[in-house]
């Protein structure tokens, strides 16, 4: 055996267990997309219909609807998550004993499981015994009466509440790292020209971070659209429909109504979004050349 | 010297088989001896399958077959049925589930007629309704051992200090239920509009709609709940929260079990559903103490001069297709629907001789629901039930259900919030029908 072909067999492995567990079903689902299946009638893959399932979807309100929630949600979510984190990793990138303790202590909301995370939120916006929901009905009066995940718009903004609540943490440390890796001479240069805290921030701080403020939009837009487990567990896509990501949809056409061909369809499309996010990030991020 | 062998025991299997088929079912149940199966139930401390677990020691000691039980949350349920069911693996040998499911997981289960057959059961020992959510094309899939009716349950001192009956019809509902938020800090009644959790927030409006004479859909499949009694129906059903506000303001957001804690904690004065929740409320520990033996119950309210119809549920069992040991399975689904065992389940809960978490009053079979003995335990909570069973209609049963249910279940959740009842009526209907045509309901 020579050692050109050596490296090959050294990767086989990988390449097996990718193509099993990505690969196939990635080719399956797109298969399954073209075809009518309802596994209520049968177990056996149904008859081909083409793209008509993605058809389907672009005349269905339900899907635009899913579209439109979605992306509020995301960009909302998105948004706040890495304005919320650059102010946290501002605060706490210093070198004191007690910041690193409180360093320690923010990824806590990050560890807990979504799902279980959906439920305590839900119990605690509860109008009979909900804690926030006092919260909120003290701090801000004419929220009081109302039931936060009783109305379309109060229900969307609870979601993305938690939703920031639990990535917070996490893009937080990124900039933390980001923060401390900054070099010293560039503040030091800004102070003695007499800039202010403002200026430095806008000027200095922020464009230097661009780097990792890409990224983390990236990460954060592939979070957000995959958002499931809160949702299901503090709305089920209520009101109505009004809190119904795609995600959501596509969990309810495939395993409450089992109709396989047009989720599988349903996900793809998702996954069209979601690459195509990334690619508009990506092409700033390779553009700007910012990782220099 | 090998023929003659051979012809010996060729014989003496001959003769033994014939003795032991001609034992009958005892021996059968002893070749089962050190078999073992797995039922799965429902997530959420029922006591009716805790006291399953508990007394299946009972049946392994008499039939040496080991019972071991999964609980599966409520929510995924259906999920784990279909997944269960797709992967052929016979993981469980009996699953518990919401009637709701059954059309759509039927494949996965066995018909329970040749069981029967063999041995002389009766399946007759359960109310026709209950049964029918059992039957798909002539064939029992399950046995309808969970069964619920749909019952009214008000705060008895509550209506004693204020001097009110309980209500008969939808109006005196509204009465009561003025007088009680007028008078007291509780809300009247705790309805449940959160869309979802398999249709939850359909219950109480099928009652609304049935007894105004209104249905879901006609025989001929198209959807109707948007005529004018449904209409009619429906606004009352909704006022009760937006235009008269007697229901709690959080019923809007509240599943179910949301609803039943709010009435738990003494929030609200009436609650309707199922039955099984009397024990819930009148001896849980989870009840707030103005609660515990204060809930009366009645027939759910009727529209005025016409006849109350309210709804029933079961939560049946059945027998997995893929499972290995069905044999066994079918021995445990015939003991535990033995009259006598539910009786005593039920009867040692009322008298307090078997643990709090036991505490069931679910009864499903017909003579136990007409036993004396169990009636007066229960202040004739059963008569009242069995009432109920006879005067009741279920929900629609087919395929594509689930995604009906929905539609409507969402329309609900957004009239609940303030949105015009005829108009997403009439939206919700048009979907319906759409979503049916599609899927051929209307092919000549």
């Amino acid at each position: 055996m020579t050692n050109k072909y050596f490296k090959y067999l050294l990767l086989a492995p990988a390449f097996l267990i990718l193509g099993t567990i990505t690969i196939y079903p990635l080719i399956r689902s797109f298969w399954i997309s073209l075809h009518e299946w309802n596994l209520t009638d049968s177990l056996d893959i149904g008859e081909f219909v083409g793209i008509d399932n993605y058809l389907q979807a672009m005349g269905d309100s339900g899907f635009w609807n899913s579209v439109t929630v979605t992306l509020v949600f995301t960009l909302a979510t998105v948004f706040i998550t890495i304005a919320s984190a650059i102010a946290v990793g501002i605060l706490l990138s210093k070198e004191k004993p007690y910041i690193s303790f409180l360093r320690a202590i923010l990824i806590i909301p990050f560890a807990l499981s979504p799902a279980l995370v959906g439920y305590s939120w839900r119990f605690m916006l509860n109008p009979d015994y909900g804690l926030f929901d006092r919260i909120i009905g003290f701090l801000i009066p004419p929220l009081s009466g109302v039931v936060m995940l009783g109305t379309p718009t109060t229900a969307l903004a609870a979601l993305v509440s938690v939703a920031v609540w639990i990535w917070l943490p996490f893009i937080s440390l990124m900039f933390i790292s980001g923060l401390m890796g900054l070099p010293n001479e560039v503040y030091e240069a800004a102070k003695i020209d007499g800039a202010s805290n403002m200026q430095i921030l806008f000027k200095i701080t922020l464009p230097m971070l661009q780097p990792i403020i890409l990224i983390a939009s990236i990460l954060m837009t592939m979070f957000s659209l995959k958002q499931f487990d809160p949702i299901v567990t503090m709305t089920s896509g209520g009101p109505g429909n009004s809190t119904e990501v795609l995600n959501f949809l596509i969990y309810s056409t495939s395993f409450r109504y089992f109709d396989m061909g047009y989720g599988a369809a349903l996900g793809y499309i998702l996954a069209i979004m979601t690459i195509g996010f990334v690619l508009i990030y990506m092409r700033r991020l390779v553009k700007g050349g910012e990782w220099n | 010297m090998l023929k003659k062998s051979s012809a010996v025991f060729f014989t003496g299997a001959v003769v033994s088989s014939l003795v032991l088929s001609a034992c009958g079912n005892d021996s059968s149940s002893e070749d089962l001896e050190g078999e073992s199966i797995t039922v799965a139930l429902s997530e959420g401390d029922i006591g009716q399958f805790n006291a399953w677990q508990a007394r299946s020691e009972e049946f392994t000691e008499e039939t040496g077959i080991e019972v071991e039980f999964t609980e599966v949350p409520y929510n995924n349920l259906l999920d784990r049925i279909t997944t269960e069911g797709i992967s052929g693996q016979g993981t469980f040998d009996l699953v518990t589930h919401l009637d709701v499911m059954g059309p759509s997981s039927r494949q996965f289960f066995e018909p329970l007629d040749d069981y029967a057959a063999e041995d002389d059961y009766n399946f007759d020992r359960f109310p026709e309704s209950t049964l029918d959510l059992s039957t798909y094309e002539g064939e029992i899939y399950s046995l309808p051992v969970r069964a619920n009716a749909q019952l009214m349950f008000y705060r008895k001192d509550v209506f004693e200090d204020l001097g009110i009956d309980p209500p008969e019809t939808w109006e005196e509902l509204e009465q009561a239920g003025e007088t009680i938020t007028e008078e007291t800090d509780m809300a009247g009644i705790a309805p449940y509009y959160q869309a979802g959790n398999n249709g939850q927030n359909l219950y109480m409006w099928t009652s609304y709609l049935w007894s105004n004479g209104a249905d879901i859909l006609d025989d001929e499949m198209k959807p109707v709940f948007n005529s004018e009694e449904g209409i009619e129906a429906t606004q009352r059903y909704i006022d009760l929260l937006v235009e008269d506000e007697i229901a709690t303001a959080g019923s809007v957001s509240f599943g179910e079990q949301e609803a039943r804690t709010n009435f738990k904690q003494s929030n609200s004065a009436m609650w309707i559903g199922w039955w099984w929740v009397y024990s819930d409320f009148n001896f849980s520990d989870s009840s707030d103490e103005e609660v515990l033996g204060n809930v009366g119950f009645t027939t759910v309210p009727g529209w005025e001069g016409k006849e109350s119809v309210s709804n029933i549920s079961t939560f049946p069992l059945a027998m997995m297709k893929d499972s290995e040991n069905k044999e066994a399975a079918w021995e445990f689904m015939k003991w535990l629907s033995e009259p006598e065992f539910e009786k005593e389940v039920v009867l040692d809960a009322l008298n307090g001789d078997s643990p709090s978490n036991q505490f069931s009053t679910d009864i499903s079979q017909t003579a136990n629901l007409n036993d004396e003995e169990l009636n007066e335990a229960g202040d004739d909570l059963f008569t009242t039930g069995g009432e109920s069973f006879e005067n009741a209609q279920t929900l629609p049963k087919f395929e594509n259900w689930p995604e009906v249910s929905d539609i409507i279940s969402n329309a609900i959740s957004n009239m609940a919030t303030g949105e015009s009842v005829e108009d997403n009526l009439n939206q919700a209907a048009e979907d319906v029908e759409q979503l049916l045509e599609e899927e051929g309901y209307y092919d000549e």
